[in-house]
């Protein structure tokens, strides 16, 4: 296979560079000794309309590994859906993704589509 | 006493508290919103536009609950997300304890909740507990069993003790509010199920507007004491 002449070029504005997230985020949301396993799993379905069994089983994480992703996109999303995590009581995080630090790190949860 | 737990009705979700149980909830609901009014940067009152200065975590630890940090790592992520987010977050919890509080003060001794109406007193309910949890010093899962053992098993009252009787008062009221919880979610995630056609079992529920109540769809939260509901 022929070597490439050069590397591709890199034609995008600084503009367009602003705009493309450096990397993705998640939003992680911690355990704790108050919330519902229900209220919880409710939480999940209604905002995220995640199916029953993957809102059941991300509840599960939560509860017996301290900690799951729950979302991931853009830092502006993350930021939205960590404010909204709050409005219901859940204590969420905004973290960088692939951040090291327990079970449910990396890219699970819901995909978000990128922010208006 | 009341029988605590949200059922379905032809008119709404309703729980029945007596007047004492309802005035004890009403007090927590006034105590958290004036505890969301506190420690606010340039006065009481909802904040009508951002503040340009940095805005610090609150110092009590239960308002700081309700208004947690959004990054564990980066302190200036999670003072940016404050500054920008945290009078619309105490609006919106302000906001919450309202509905609930309506709730409370309109019927007696119905708590009558609409469908619609029921994320918001179910969050509210929520920060409820998150609060009194606080108060009770209740970090673990460890800590909130023994305080529901206090409510079911703490024998007399020493009343002598006045650091024990409000801490058995507090623990009472906290379960009161799991039992309203509980109950009040479980009919939320029916009424999931049923919009989400996944529930083939639900179509046998009872009639009414209500459908999808207590028949077998609520396999989500079943299985579990109302009262010392798992939390996750």
């Amino acid at each position: 296979m022929p070597a490439l002449a050069s590397p591709i070029e890199d034609t995008r504005t600084d503009e367009e560079v602003r705009t493309i997230p450096a990397r993705p985020w998640t939003t992680v949301v911690w355990n704790d000794p108050v919330n519902l396993m229900s209220y919880v799993t409710w939480v999940f379905r209604s905002y995220f309309g995640m199916a029953r069994d993957k809102a059941e089983r991300l509840m599960m994480q939560v509860h017996t590994q301290g900690r799951a992703t729950v979302s991931h996109g853009s830092l502006e999303q993350m930021e939205a859906d960590t404010q909204a995590m709050h409005g219901f009581g859940l204590w969420a995080t905004v973290e960088p993704a692939g951040d090291a630090g327990g079970g449910g790190g990396g890219a699970g949860g819901t995909r978000r589509g990128e922010p208006r | 006493m009341g029988s605590w737990e949200f059922v379905p009705t032809s008119s709404g979700w309703v729980a029945y508290l007596d007047a004492a149980e309802r005035a004890a909830v009403l007090d927590v609901v006034e105590d958290v919103t004036e505890l969301l009014a506190a420690e606010e940067p340039g006065g009481p009152w909802p904040q009508v536009q951002l503040s340009e200065d940095p805005v610090t975590a609150p110092a009590d630890p239960a308002l700081r609950r309700l208004l947690p940090d959004a990054s564990r790592g980066a302190p200036e992520v999670a003072a940016e997300f404050r500054r920008l987010t945290e009078g619309e977050l105490r609006t919106t919890k302000t906001g919450q304890l309202a509905v609930l509080r309506s709730a409370l003060v309109a019927g007696t001794p119905e708590v009558r909740v609409a469908r619609t109406d029921a994320p918001a007193v179910a969050a509210a309910l929520t920060d409820l507990r998150l609060v009194l949890a606080e108060r009770l010093g209740i970090r673990t899962e460890a800590d909130a069993d023994a305080a529901y053992r206090l409510v079911v098993e703490g024998g007399p009252l020493d009343v002598t003790d006045p650091d024990g009787v409000a801490r058995r008062f507090l623990a009472t009221v906290s379960t009161l509010l799991g039992v309203l919880q509980e109950s009040l979610v479980g009919l939320m995630l029916d009424g999931l199920a049923d919009a989400a056609g996944d529930d083939p079992a639900g179509d046998d529920a009872a009639g009414g507007d209500a459908a999808g109540g207590d028949a077998a769809g609520g396999d989500a939260a079943d299985g579990r004491s109302a009262g010392r509901a798992s939390s996750a």
